[in-house]
């Protein structure tokens, strides 16, 4: 799963029809690995409602809890992952997601009666939607928050950022729970929350059987549509991720994550792709809260709480910050210690007579694990990648290049196409070569043809060998393979001190300052006489 | 190769000595602090011109008010015959305006050839509906910029480092990294604040023949800040001089090394009591 991330959308396309010429290199476990991850984590997970009734693990409830904070994760790692705004006000988006559904599926605007595809009795009063129209309604109403939201806090950064996100995540569900009276009518019904919201179904009537798994009856005892449709929102989220990640506006996000003055110099409009970034990331944001309503079939204020903004917060930095499968593992973390390890422990420890309630315990394993994954693991349980590109011309992007060292930057590289156009003489390189050669080894920039992987080991072995050739008087045996160990090979008087190259280059052209004549001094005449 | 390739470079280019950017009494001041004062400047087209001056004198401002980083605070700017005075970087860029930074400002965090694409943000269609399914047009134009990435890292001699992130290149191949990119929206006019600093002199010999081609093969004006005067004196074909903020001297290389003022700038006054700059002895002798 770990290579998953980096595979890109066009590592096929790439590698295209061109690659049948190109040297077939044997993809590693890993390559494999992160070709396919993603296919089988999908088939598992379509699978698994099946494995988990077979099995009698009892873990749909969880899982479903686990599935809306992948959405959430996956909405935030937009924004502070890719973008690198740290929002600590994400549960805002998903409380106005869960209004939306409340206000839209449920009997609570009395006032009026409207039934689009809700496949209940049209006579019943209030506003009552398809679920499947929720899901978009919502999604553009959270994006429309997440940019007025977002809005004012774009000239904030850091620290700044984070106050002002958190004041909003304060606000709003606040609103929420005062909103019982605003201009003389009843939005939210206050904390009482809105309950009785309408089933979801698949546009029939609720009775429908359909497939014989009850289809047509979203209920808490029949938890199968829920997780497909949860598993269908998730995919949603990761594709909308992947999608943008290696986009234009990905990268734009990525470049201000990392200096917003350079990224306003290449001519990003930092303000838009912010925008951008809080709005699609809000909109993910609001899906999950659609579903997590939905689901309860209540919404109610007091479940809208700051801590749920900082659990999914530490779900994307435990992941792995940047990283879409990050995310995801994040969320499986740690949604799976609370709604599943911890109370199945408490079951287990009852059944062996323990009465713990390890359930009570979560915030203190929490905390632990916080403090355990910042120390010895900061960068996350999967963190984020470079994509990895192939190209026709088997070209990795150095993967099987050595070591910066092996050559003068920039002067040859190990694929053999030399800078052209680089003027700078190669003197220096030749020496190197020639050391190289006395040590039985091949050159280190021997030229080699485009897209062949170069074996590194030669051009490191042979770069050793140099750096150790100023100091190689003493007897000592060399390491290096060797054909004739010749210890005073190296101090031979016609090579005095010649480190390595790059050292070398570096008082190359007679440019060493101790070698060039001293400066004049034009305006003091040499004769003593001002000039 | 159909829509970006390198060979887009050069054209739509205006012609040799074509004015393509006139600052008039461009003047920067921090409070009290007259960083550029009342400057006059103009960049004729396919050449390479350098500013120079000792440090402090205001070069890397001036610079910061061209790109739009620094908002000037009196002065007129004109771009590409446009009025660019105090507009926001990103607008300045998309004229086709674009620069490396003094301290090494790359994307360390991101892949070379992600940071190159960056580069060429501007150019890219991309929109987000476009992006999101996945359209042909889209996917094609992000091959294209990969490609035309990688030749132009090819171009600036950074071979197969595609895949390495920014921040783990060497020290030389930052510098050249940061040229790609700025290449990569194929600018009129490319600002390179002290490209050779930190370099050795082999690279810095390799520098010259790279902003050679910049302007050869890419017709690219190229706009050059640097403290090493072998370097300014070879390459550029005029020079401006600051010193204090104010302008004190222009011309071919030539008239600046033997300007009476710019010697006493570098070196300090006749009067014979001074330590000659680190520089002074190659504006001095060169």
């Amino acid at each position: 799963m770990a290579a998953a991330a980096s595979t890109s959308p066009y590592v096929p396309a790439l590698a295209g029809p061109a690659s049948a010429s190109a040297p077939k290199a044997v993809p590693s476990v890993r390559d494999l690995l992160g070709r396919w991850a993603p296919l089988m984590v999908l088939l598992v997970a379509l699978a698994f409602p099946m494995i988990e009734q077979s099995l009698g693990l009892g873990m749909m409830n969880p899982m479903l809890r686990i599935l809306t904070s992948v959405m959430l994760a996956l909405g935030l790692n937009i924004v502070v992952g890719f973008a690198g705004l740290l929002d600590l006000g994400y549960v805002a988006f998903w409380a106005i997601g869960a209004y939306c559904v409340a206000w839209l599926a449920s009997g609570h605007f009395t006032e009026v009666t409207i039934h689009v595809g809700s496949g209940i009795m049209n006579t019943i009063p209030g506003i009552h939607l398809s679920i499947w129209l929720i899901f978009p309604i919502a999604a553009v109403v959270t994006a429309l928050f997440g940019v007025l939201l977002g809005a004012p806090t774009l000239r904030l950064r850091g620290d700044y950022l984070a106050i002002v996100t958190l004041g909003f995540g304060e606000i709003i569900p606040n609103i929420f729970r005062n909103g019982d009276d605003i201009a003389g009518h009843n939005w939210t019904n206050g904390t009482a929350g809105i309950s009785g919201l309408d089933a979801p179904n698949l546009g029939g009537a609720p009775t429908d059987q359909m497939l014989g798994m009850g289809w047509g009856t979203w209920g808490p005892l029949n938890l199968w549509p829920w997780y497909y449709l949860a598993l269908g929102l998730c995919l949603v989220c990761y594709y909308v991720s992947v999608t943008m990640q290696w986009s234009k506006l990905g990268r734009a996000w990525m470049a201000i994550r990392e200096d917003e003055t350079a990224a306003s110099a290449m001519g990003i409009h930092c303000v838009n792709a912010k925008l951008w970034a809080y709005g699609i990331g809000a909109a993910l944001g609001g899906m999950a809260g659609v579903f997590h309503g939905a689901r309860i079939g209540s919404v109610f204020p007091s479940s809208f709480m700051f801590y749920i903004s900082i659990s999914v917060l530490c779900m994307v930095i435990i992941g792995g910050m940047g990283n879409v499968w990050g995310a995801i593992a994040g969320a499986f973390v740690i949604e799976g210690l609370n709604f599943w390890l911890l109370p199945s422990l408490t079951a287990w420890g009852q059944a062996l007579g323990l009465d713990i309630d390890f359930s009570s315990w979560n915030m203190l394993i929490f905390g632990v694990l916080l403090v355990v994954m910042m120390l010895y693991r900061p960068q996350g349980f999967i963190p984020s990648k470079s994509r990895k590109l192939t190209f026709a011309d088997g070209d990795d992007g150095g993967g099987g290049s050595p070591p910066p060292d092996a050559y003068p930057a920039g002067m040859q590289g190990p694929d053999g196409d030399a800078a052209h156009g680089m003027h700078a003489p190669l003197e220096v390189g030749h020496e190197a070569h020639a050391t190289a050669a006395q040590a039985g080894l091949a050159p280190a920039h021997e030229p080699t043809t485009l897209g062949a992987p170069v074996h590194p080991g030669p051009a490191i072995a042979a770069h050793q060998v140099h750096h150790e050739a100023p100091r190689a008087a003493p007897a000592q045996p060399q390491p290096q393979p060797q054909p004739e160990p010749q210890p005073h090979a190296h101090a031979q008087p016609t090579a005095p001190a010649q480190p390595t190259r790059r050292f070398t280059s570096r008082f190359a052209q007679g440019s060493n300052p101790f070698d060039r004549p001293l400066p004049q001094r034009r305006d003091i005449d040499p004769e003593g006489a001002p000039a | 190769m159909t829509q970006m390739s390198m060979s887009d470079f050069g054209h739509d280019r205006l012609p040799r000595d074509h004015e393509l950017l006139r600052a008039s009494a461009l003047t920067m001041r921090f409070g009290g602090l007259t960083a550029v004062d009342a400057v006059d400047f103009t960049i004729p087209a396919g050449r390479v011109v350098s500013l120079i001056g000792p440090n402090g004198a205001g070069k890397t401002t001036f610079f910061n008010m061209l790109t739009g980083l620094y908002h000037p605070t009196e002065g007129e700017l004109t771009f590409m015959g446009k009025d660019t005075f105090g507009r926001p970087p990103h607008k300045i860029a998309q004229l086709g305006m674009s620069r490396t930074f003094q301290n090494i400002r790359l994307f360390k965090e991101m892949t070379c050839v992600d940071n190159v694409l960056v580069g060429m943000h501007t150019k890219l269609q991309g929109g987000m509906l476009s992006t999101l399914l996945r359209l042909p047009s889209q996917r094609r134009e992000e091959r294209e910029g990969i490609e035309l990435a990688r030749e132009l890292m090819r171009f600036v001699g950074i071979h197969s480092r595609h895949a390495e992130l920014a921040g783990n290149l060497p020290y030389g191949d930052q510098r050249r990294l940061e040229i790609a990119r700025a290449l990569a929206s194929r600018p009129s006019v490319v600002l390179l604040d002290e490209p050779a600093a930190g370099m050795n002199p082999m690279e810095t010999a390799a520098l010259e023949g790279l902003m050679h081609r910049i302007r050869d093969e890419l017709g690219c004006t190229v706009l050059l800040i640097e403290h090493e005067m072998k370097l300014v004196m070879s390459v550029s074909e005029r020079v401006t001089v600051l010193n204090f903020g104010k302008k004190i001297a222009e011309g071919t290389p030539d008239e600046v090394r033997n300007d009476p003022a710019v010697v006493e700038a570098y070196l300090g006054s006749s009067d014979g009591a001074v330590v000659a700059d680190k520089y002074g002895d190659e504006v001095a002798t060169a």
